[in-house]
């Protein structure tokens, strides 16, 4: 799914040490992967989109809302963006139960309306069984659909995915990407792995070392790193 | 037995402990959240008392507590009676006093909350206070036990500072440490065993009771 119309508008730089971000760049499509090698700042660009970071300089717009404005010295608090955020380790209260974890965002949600969207979301994730049991008793995968689960249960305009599902296998990957893709929310997605991003049907951003490099379908945009990989595997075969 | 002194050391620790804990809560928080500059000059004043010597402090709360001071003035305009020498006094010299056994177990222990759950409870809309009572203060159970454990025994302890701010009232101000000394000086030495054997007990029981409790929850703090 694509528009004419781009829902995230950013223009950022930031710097650490000696390492600098400077990206601009707009989503348009309902998925969008964020490719680049490891170091080569997406984590860092999703923590500003998301909040935890702040931009030295630049302007992030999320449909109407406008999270960053450093001219005017606006910056929205990371509750207050409307943005889904899931990490590598899934971040759940250890205290809380799967629904509890759910429900840790919807607390100020009338009681029947935020017990009707943890079910749905228990459902949508196949965890209703396991509803009841605290993070240290689930699996990384069953702890990793609860934190997708949770992340979405406050409706976000915008969910960043941070390399998720690297401890998953193939098949349960494709089957949490399609959940995700049937809930409609607009996700950003970070990773280093072009067999990953291909295969998903989506744009992509290429950053490499703080800057973005291209942006585009998927297929067009990493063409290039495959035909790299591919050409080095023939290589290898050959030798 | 000197019975007066146990209830008054034993209601002064009680005391001193919930105060501490409504206050070392906060501003424990405040000191782990903060980034303001203030952070190092008061994390400094609150660790003071450890290495200052009792009577120093003692000595320094007795003035401040007294009519020349306008802090003293105020108290006795309002009770009709200086604070020095009275329960209240004791009370607000044993808090002092025992002020870093109370915040510091607890910056520890909210230090060790992994970031990443601060991070999501801050992406998931929590309030500052949300953070700390659903998040900061269910992790850092062990942690709480430990300080409330650590302002209990050390106030039931504690000599310098209750002799010099709240003197030897029997009923009122002579503590569990105080009677010992003045059993000591009477040369009831069997009296002065019998009184020092129960504040090595009560030690003793508190830090087998922290102890216990760590090794019934061993890396509460890190379990994800």
């Amino acid at each position: 799914m694509r528009s004419d119309t781009p829902f995230l508008e950013a223009k950022l730089e930031h710097r650490r040490g000696s390492f600098i971000l400077r990206a601009q760049f707009v989503l348009r499509s309902h998925w969008t992967v964020l490719f680049g090698a490891s170091g080569a700042g997406k984590t860092t660009l999703l923590r500003i989109v998301a909040g935890l970071t702040q931009p030295a300089t630049g302007s992030i717009r999320l449909g109407q809302n406008q999270l960053v404005d450093t001219t005017h010295k606006i910056s929205l608090p990371p509750g207050q963006r409307r943005i889904g955020f899931v990490i590598q380790q899934a971040a759940l209260f250890p205290h809380l139960t799967a629904r509890e974890n759910l429900g840790f965002g919807l607390h100020e949600w009338p009681r029947i309306a935020r017990e009707t969207r943890i079910e749905e979301l228990l459902r949508l994730f196949d965890i209703e069984a396991m509803a009841g049991r605290k993070p240290r008793q689930l699996s990384g995968g069953e702890r990793q659909r609860i934190a997708l689960a949770q992340a979405l249960a406050p409706r976000p305009d915008l969910l960043l995915l941070d390399e998720p599902f690297n401890a998953l296998d193939a098949q349960s990957r494709v089957a949490i990407i399609e959940k995700l893709r049937s809930t409609a929310v607009p996700v950003l997605y970070v990773s280093h792995d072009i067999a990953d991003a291909w295969q998903i049907n989506a744009d992509a951003i290429v950053l490499e070392n703080g800057r973005i490099v291209s942006q585009g379908e998927t297929r067009a945009v990493l063409a290039p790193q495959r035909d790299q990989i591919l050409a080095q595997l023939g290589a290898n075969a050959k030798a | 037995m000197d019975l007066q002194a146990l209830s008054v050391t034993l209601r002064l620790a009680a005391v001193t402990t919930v105060i501490l804990l409504l206050l070392a809560i906060p501003l424990s928080f405040w000191i782990v959240s903060t980034r303001s500059r203030l952070r190092a000059p008061i994390e400094a004043i609150t660790t003071l008392p450890i290495l200052l010597p009792p009577t120093v402090l003692g000595f320094y709360l007795l003035v401040l507590l007294g009519p020349r001071t306008a802090l003293g003035r105020v108290w006795i305009h309002l009770t009709g009676h200086p604070l020095a020498f009275t329960f209240s006094g004791l009370v607000i010299g044993s808090i002092i006093y025992s002020l870093p056994f109370a915040v510091q177990p607890l910056v520890a222990g909210f230090s060790a909350v992994d970031v990443a759950l601060i991070e999501q409870a801050r992406l998931l809309g929590a309030s500052r206070w949300r953070l700390l009572r659903s998040v900061l203060l269910p992790l850092s159970a062990r942690s709480i036990g430990a300080a409330a454990l650590l302002c209990f025994t050390h106030t039931v302890g504690e000599f310098g500072v209750v002799l010099m701010v709240g003197g030897d009232i029997p009923g009122a101000t002579r503590t569990l440490s105080i009677a010992i000394y003045d059993q000591v000086q009477d040369f009831a030495y069997a009296a002065a065993n019998r009184t020092a054997l129960l504040l090595v007990v009560i030690a003793v029981a508190s830090l087998a009771a922290l102890y216990a409790w760590r090794g019934a929850y061993p890396g509460a703090h890190h379990e994800k």
